[in-house]
């Protein structure tokens, strides 16, 4: 007989049972927390987080870290807004922040793939040249001109059949990650490189050109994200996405408690939990110190249940290839 | 004892330092080379070499501290928080010491005993370092009344020799971290583990313990940074410090790791990184450079210092077990 809660579906029943809770908690404490239009509100913040996040989990998932992506997506997104203020069509816009994101990316995933620097500290250091690159347009003060005008804020702003455009980006980009990482062969070549770089090399897998691949990816979902929060507050920031780095780890690592390793789905599900949190603390009027607080200890407490094998011993550190 | 010499490469941090002395003082003329400007890069390097110290420490055992920064601005903001509340100034910089402490402790905890990786770790940890230190007064800046009268304000005024205080006090801290580096058992097993953790572990060190005291000291410095700046520039408690100092204490220790041992981070190599960055910065705002171009020339140094360590490094594998990909 087939049981029900098995060891794999476990995790998955509690965190479904731990999201209720909270939802029922902020449900009962904001009585307009699940009216229609919060749940647009909480749609638009999940889909810019879950698009970096997801970004994320193909260099957590070759046991990489990338400091980068928060910073250089800072560059693509005051990028898209002051080539709107010269005038540039939004779509050419978007696109040349999307290829300002590619190039980021490239930067990094050579100097790590090709060149072997150390992920942490390259990636801190490629992120700071950009980030101070993206005070170059504007030396950090506000570009306004033109991006109302041009309706660049339909990025984040326009509707169809209710449900605006980010989240239908985002559901295609969670899909196509979803069968690029978990269902293809190339995507088995990602966790092959994160469990064992030499393994995978003398199985035929181009470790380099993977390595590049995550960097790549994650350097693109990043600078994404940064147009749509730009195009959400509708001028360019070069701060813009200084504040996502935690919830993208975040994300990354409640999906690997749950699914125990690094995945499409579980950064959604995770990126879910941590915009559900950070927006039900904003309706009911707490600063956002707070929600830090919380999302800090949630993280912990993420990582410490990764490490729980639900058969029994412990599971691996980084998440391996196995299924 | 073996006596060793000098190769061209270890020294070349102190020709950087040399060539920017020289490049600045063309480019600004005499005002460069004013002893009110080369004491102000003095107390900005001893500053910021203190606060990152310990981290040197952490990144020489093979681990990872990202969260100095926000644990220096929490240190800052109990400080500050506690002197306005009329409590004894001695206890004020016990108190606020210990909260690093309880930082480092965490990380240690979590690092140690539950085998998490010190990355993810340290982020956890900084953002509740940050929000608590945002919570102590709703996120604002906290002016401390009444700090001149504090003995410590006075201690940091005073100029032995005609060096600011905090020179003087990173001076003698750090040659006693480098006697500890180099002349007792710690510091070789810091070393030690980050060449081959299993075989520490295997030949009976306490591990643990050894990586427990670098977590917990690089916090401790970390806080303790943080109350210098506030006793020695801001003179108030300060919930942000994060972004500016983030890349700067990386950038010392990194450039730190040129010096001397080649590849290896160490004390002496941070302070002088922690000079070279204070130069870089001073001529940089004489000529009026933007935030911009110091954060491209900050990175563009960090990479470059990371680079010639991971090259010599490199060199270091013997040729047959190196394959194509790496």
């Amino acid at each position: 007989m087939k049981r029900l809660l098995t060891p794999q579906r476990l995790p998955v029943a509690l965190f479904a049972l731990l999201f209720i809770a909270v939802l029922v908690t902020f449900q009962l404490l904001q009585p307009s927390f699940l009216s229609l239009d919060n749940i647009i509100n909480i749609a638009k913040s999940v889909s810019s987080t879950v698009i970096a996040a997801v970004g994320l989990t193909f260099v957590i998932t070759i046991s990489r870290s990338d400091i980068s992506f928060y910073m250089t997506a800072c560059f693509s997104g005051v990028l898209m807004a002051w080539l709107v203020s010269k005038g540039w069509h939004p779509v050419l816009a978007v696109a040349a922040g999307l290829a300002s994101g590619l190039a980021w990316g490239g930067i990094s995933g050579v100097a790590v793939g090709r060149f072997k620097l150390p992920d942490i500290i390259t990636t801190i250091a490629i992120g700071s040249i950009g980030f101070g690159m993206g005070y170059i347009f504007s030396d950090g003060a506000f570009i306004m001109e033109n991006f109302i005008e041009s309706k660049a804020h339909y990025l984040s702003e326009l509707r169809i059949l209710d449900v605006p455009l980010p989240v239908y980006i985002m559901l295609v980009v969670v899909v196509v990650c979803y069968f690029l990482l978990e269902r293809s062969k190339f995507g088995r070549g990602f966790y092959a490189v994160g469990a064992t770089e030499k393994t995978a090399y003398l199985s035929g897998v181009n470790v380099n050109r993977i390595i590049i691949t995550a960097y790549v990816i994650c350097g693109v979902l990043a600078a994404l994200a940064a147009m749509i929060m730009t195009a959400r507050q509708g001028y360019g920031n070069v701060k813009i996405t200084m504040s996502i780095l935690m919830p993208c780890f975040t994300a990354v690592y409640i999906g690997m408690s749950v699914f125990k390793r690094p995945c499409v789905t579980g950064t959604f599900l995770g990126a879910l939990l941590v915009t559900v949190i950070s927006t039900g603390f904003t309706s009911i009027n707490i600063p956002f110190y707070w929600s830090n607080l919380v999302t800090g200890f949630v993280l912990i407490a993420a990582i410490m249940l990764s490490k729980v094998n639900f058969q029994g011993g412990r599971a691996r550190a980084t998440g391996g290839a196995a299924k | 004892m073996k006596k060793r010499s000098f190769s061209l490469m270890e020294l070349s941090l102190v020709g950087v330092l040399a060539l920017m002395f020289i490049v600045f003082s063309i480019l600004n003329g005499s005002a460069f080379y004013q002893s009110y400007n080369l004491l102000n890069i003095f107390k900005s390097a001893g500053s910021m070499a203190l606060m990152v110290l310990g981290l040197t420490w952490v990144i020489g055992a093979g681990e990872m501290d990202c969260s100095f920064p926000e644990v220096a601005s929490c240190a800052s903001m109990i400080f500050a928080w506690m002197l306005n509340q009329r409590y004894d100034p001695t206890l004020c910089l016990v108190v606020s010491l210990l909260s690093g402490v309880i930082f480092g402790l965490l990380t240690s905890l979590l690092v140690v005993r539950f085998h998490f990786h010190s990355l993810i770790t340290t982020i956890a940890v900084s953002t509740i370092a940050g929000a608590v230190a945002n919570i102590i007064y709703k996120g604002s800046v906290l002016s401390i009344k009444g700090l001149n009268s504090t003995w410590m304000y006075k201690f940091f005024s005073k100029s032995p020799l005609g060096l600011p205080m905090v020179f003087v006090v990173a001076l003698v801290l750090f040659a006693l971290a480098l006697l500890v580096q180099e002349k007792t058992r710690f510091g070789q097993y810091l070393y030690a583990l980050s060449e081959n953790p299993q075989a520490v572990k295997e030949s009976g060190v306490k591990n643990g313990l050894v990586r427990t005291c670098v977590f917990v000291f690089s916090a401790f410095m970390a806080a303790f940074g943080g109350i210098i700046y506030v006793l020695t520039v801001y003179k108030s408690g300060q919930p942000s410090m994060g972004t500016s100092f983030f890349l700067n204490g990386f950038t010392c220790v990194f450039l730190g790791a040129m010096v001397l041992k080649l590849g290896k981070t160490q004390v002496v190599g941070t302070f002088i990184g922690a000079l070279v960055l204070a130069a870089l910065t001073s001529g940089l705002t004489m000529q009026g450079a933007g935030f911009a171009v110091g954060q491209v020339i900050k990175g563009l140094l960090l990479i470059m210092g990371v680079a010639v360590v991971t090259v010599y490094r490199r060199r270091t594998i013997p040729r047959g077990r190196k394959m194509k990909y790496e």
